[in-house]
Order: C-alpha cells, then structure tokens, then sequence
C-alpha cells in the first residue's frame, strides 16, 4: 500500500498529500504557535523538566513542553505546505514554487543580516526561531498570492 | 502573449467560473489568463482552444516580444 502511495507520488512527480489534512495542519499549527510564542516570550525561564530515559545519553532532563510544541509547529507547519488546495493545478503549481523560492531568499537573506548583527546567545535564539520561518514565510507568501488573485 | 479568451468568452456568453470547471482549472487560472499574468501550459491551451473550437492560434497569439 506504501509502495503504491510513493510510486504514485513520484509518478505525478509532486509531493502533495489530499486538500483535508491542509485543515488538519491549520488545527494543529495554530494552537502550536501561539503557545510557543508565549512561552518562547513570557515564561522563557520557567522549564518544565522531565526526566526520561534515553539510549544514547542512559538519563536526560528536557523541557516536554518545547518538545512538544516545536513537534506541534512543525507537523502543522508541514501540513498545511504539503497538501494540495481545493482545485489544485498548473496555475497554483507556480505560485507554490514562485512562493518557495521568495521564502528560502527571504529567510536567507535575514539569516545572513542577522548573522551580521547579533552575536551569542541572541544569536542563538534567532537560529532556534529560524527553525520555522521558512515554512512560515512560504505558508504567508502563498496564501497572499492566492487570495490576491482570487480577488481580481 | 496576446490572449483573446475574454472576447471568445463573451461570445459564447460563459462565465470564468463556468469555463474554469468545463476546463478542470480554478477561476484564478482563466483570470490570471486573463489579466496576462499567466501563460497556460500547451496542454491546457489545447483544451481551451478544443472547448471554443477553434484552432490555438486563435486564441493565442505571439507577441512581437516574444
């Protein structure tokens, strides 16, 4: 069953999943994000430490909350890029790359800035951001698109 | 690219919403079509122009730019 969902894929050349799961990423994404931003700026001190086993390390302490919510953002995030619209065809296949590409320059371009700019741990915290925006800016640069073009 | 889909449109009195699901497109396309914003894949000028029943050059035409 696997196989034929990859092989299909690969034939159709385009790695899209079906329209429903794109409501299925928003409803994960959403929640997601708004929690880790208010944690990531209100309670960024307050760690909730958990104590699990591990192979490689035999015992760590980790924070489960940011686990959990950078594994919410991301699927969410992967979702909502990685599912076809309602009506998807050759038309929204170019806006989705066009959106791609304008997201990887943007992201890079302020990585590159603030690379210039801030050093050290505000540094570190602006990789740890980095993490998402590309996906972030691709998810706002083609929902703009789309609905600038419905609109006209 | 000169595109004279709107007139053909008008002529056969059909809306983009219309046309767009005969043709198995969205609206978006036939209007970016349109508005010159976007030039349709050979395939989908093929059904465009097999639609209005007409030859592609018709419908389509090069610019001297082009």
């Amino acid at each position: 069953m696997f196989y034929f969902c990859v092989k299909y894929t690969l034939m159709k050349s385009q790695l899209l999943l079906p329209y429903r799961y794109k409501r299925i990423g928003w409803i994960i994404l959403i929640p997601c994000l708004v929690l880790g931003l208010l944690k990531w700026a209100i309670i960024n001190d307050h760690q909730t430490l958990t104590y699990v086993v591990n192979i490689y390390y035999k015992n760590v302490f980790f924070d489960i909350v940011t686990t959990v919510l950078v594994a919410g953002i991301l699927a969410g995030a992967l979702l909502v890029v990685f599912s076809k619209e309602k009506q998807e065809d050759e038309f929204i296949e170019k806006l989705r790359l066009s959106s791609f590409g304008w997201a990887i320059l943007i992201n890079y371009l302020i990585l590159f800035f603030c690379n210039l700019l801030f050093y050290g741990w505000s540094f570190l915290n602006i990789i740890a951001v980095n993490m998402f925006t590309t996906l972030l800016f691709y998810i706002i640069r083609f929902n703009y698109l789309l609905i600038r073009s419905k609109r006209s | 690219m000169i595109s004279t889909l709107k007139v053909e449109r008008a002529i056969k009195d059909i809306t983009q919403e219309e046309l767009a699901r005969i043709i198995g497109v969205s609206r978006q396309t036939i209007n970016a079509i349109e508005k010159k914003k976007y030039v349709p894949s050979t395939v989908l000028a093929l059904k465009i122009a097999r639609y209005f029943e007409k030859p592609v050059e018709a419908i389509f035409k090069l610019e001297t730019e082009d």
